[in-house]
């Protein structure tokens, strides 16, 4: 098979991952907004096996987007795909990402330490962090495992006021952390992004592993966070059906480390 | 008036011309004229009653246009406008998307749409305009989302693009006796929106 005519994306380049890049562009009518995630060519890979890899993860990811949205889970709709060049046309998630939220959330407020709690702000974040377990357990609920939970892979939207193309997305999110924190948490669901390295399983040890990398990867870039991870592990005990048994792996799963068998 | 759109990355030559029609009294005809293949009917004519909404119209057409140029891909059907058709569709079935998606004898109500590139030197746009108001015999009203919604059979939709997971989870939630913050109807129009689109866009893929 012939590798496929290469096209030029027609967008403003946002991220650049190791896989893929990611562009914000319009869908069918130029007011809409959208995002396109396309997987490059790697050169150094053998063509065909390039190809495959490409459109096996392309195929995947929209997969499992298309389930999570249709199933409930607040995830990107899934708008297009060219599984050959490896491009993925999604819905557009307007607002911040959780770690860049949180970061902004910590610089700007000195006290109170998020690990004291009390306070009207502390309430506030208390309720971020209950509304991600929230949504964790609904995506454990459907048997999908997002493989790679951070918190910039959690993005907050606003319910009613989703406002296309801002000028400055940085500049938004700050102000959101550092001015409306008493009105605005509330109204913000927490959406879900990048199912790159998502599978369905139903296992109870993959969940672990879920929770395990998120764990991992909140109390690294927020130190002094550990509070409220435990209230994201709260609400999923409360939330998802299945959470006993997951939340009983998960003590297995820190003392272990991420990988159950040791061999590769 | 037709609505005529020119999409986000395909060739700024390439329009889209849509019609909506309600009281339409021609169908039977334009129905054997596709069968018969007469060119002056080479048009999408589109069922209104498995639409959603504006986008998922364009998104076929978008589909159709792409693969149309795209020379890996090409066309699946005889032109731009049957794999327009069939673009709406899930499945790789062709006849019966047609049967599904397309108009019947009996339909009363019709989406027309016309795909031509205007850098091809017989384009006319208004000539191309009128004949697409006047194709169908019927009462044309405004190609907008709030139209066509009132003309969606929800139960065919929810057949045809396999949509029976649609809200999985609050429905297994309130199964175990949770209370589920109830969606707004713009919410569910929206979510059912999404979830066609996506059903039209996995369609290479299953």
């Amino acid at each position: 098979m012939a590798p496929p005519t290469p096209r030029l994306i027609d967008g403003t380049l946002l991220k650049q991952g190791a896989e893929a890049h990611v562009y914000k562009s319009t869908f069918l009518l130029p007011d809409m907004p959208c995002v396109i995630k396309v997987r490059p060519t790697k050169p150094y890979r053998h063509a065909t096996l390039d190809m495959r890899l490409t459109k096996h993860r392309c195929v995947s990811e929209a997969r499992l987007l298309n389930r999570c949205r249709s199933m409930g889970v607040p995830c990107p709709a899934v708008y297009f795909v060219d599984e050959k060049r490896g491009e993925i046309i999604m819905e557009w998630i307007e607002g911040p990402s959780v770690r860049d939220f949180l970061n902004d959330y910590m610089d700007g407020n000195s006290d109170p330490d998020p690990n004291q709690g009390g306070g009207a702000a502390g309430t506030q974040l208390d309720t971020l962090m209950q509304n991600i377990g929230q949504t964790i357990g609904k995506l454990h609920d459907i048997d999908i495992i997002h493989g790679d939970l951070t918190t910039s892979n959690l993005m907050l939207r606003h319910r009613e006021l989703q406002a296309p193309a801002i000028e400055s997305p940085r500049q938004e999110c700050q102000g959101l952390a550092k001015n409306n924190i008493s009105t605005s948490l509330l109204d913000f669901d927490v959406v879900l992004i990048d199912f790159g390295l998502g599978q369905v399983s139903n296992s109870d040890e993959d969940k672990a592993v879920d929770l395990y990398v998120l764990e991992r990867a909140f109390l690294s870039t927020h130190p002094r966070a550990t509070r409220l991870f435990n209230i994201i592990l709260d609400s999923y005990k409360q939330n998802c059906l299945s959470s006993a048994v997951v939340l009983r792996r998960l003590q297995e799963v820190r003392l272990r480390g991420r990988k159950k068998s040791m061999i590769g | 008036m037709p609505t005529t759109l020119s999409v986000p990355h395909l060739p700024s030559s390439y329009r889209l011309h849509l019609a909506l029609f309600t009281s339409v009294r021609n169908a039977a005809h334009l129905h054997s004229q596709l069968l018969a293949k007469n060119p002056e009917y080479e048009y999408a004519f589109i069922e209104p009653s498995i639409l959603v909404s504006n986008l998922q119209p364009i998104s076929a057409g978008f589909r159709a246009i792409h693969d149309l140029l795209d020379p890996d891909v090409g066309l699946r059907t005889p032109n731009v406008h049957s794999e327009t058709v069939f673009s709406l569709s899930p499945t790789h079935n062709i006849t019966d998307s047609y049967r599904r998606f397309g108009i019947s004898p009996s339909s009363t109500a019709v989406l027309a749409i016309k795909i031509l590139d205007t850098s091809l030197a017989s384009y006319s746009e208004s000539e191309t305009l009128e004949r697409l108001s006047s194709i169908v015999e019927g009462t044309e009203v405004d190609f907008s989302t709030e139209e066509i919604r009132k003309l969606t059979d929800l139960s065919k939709v929810k057949k045809y693009y396999k949509l029976k997971d649609l809200g999985y989870v609050d429905q297994l939630y309130k199964k175990k006796g949770r209370t589920i913050e109830e969606k707004s109807e713009e919410e569910g129009w929206r979510d059912l929106e999404v979830a066609v689109l996506g059903a039209m866009a996995l369609r290479s893929l299953v």
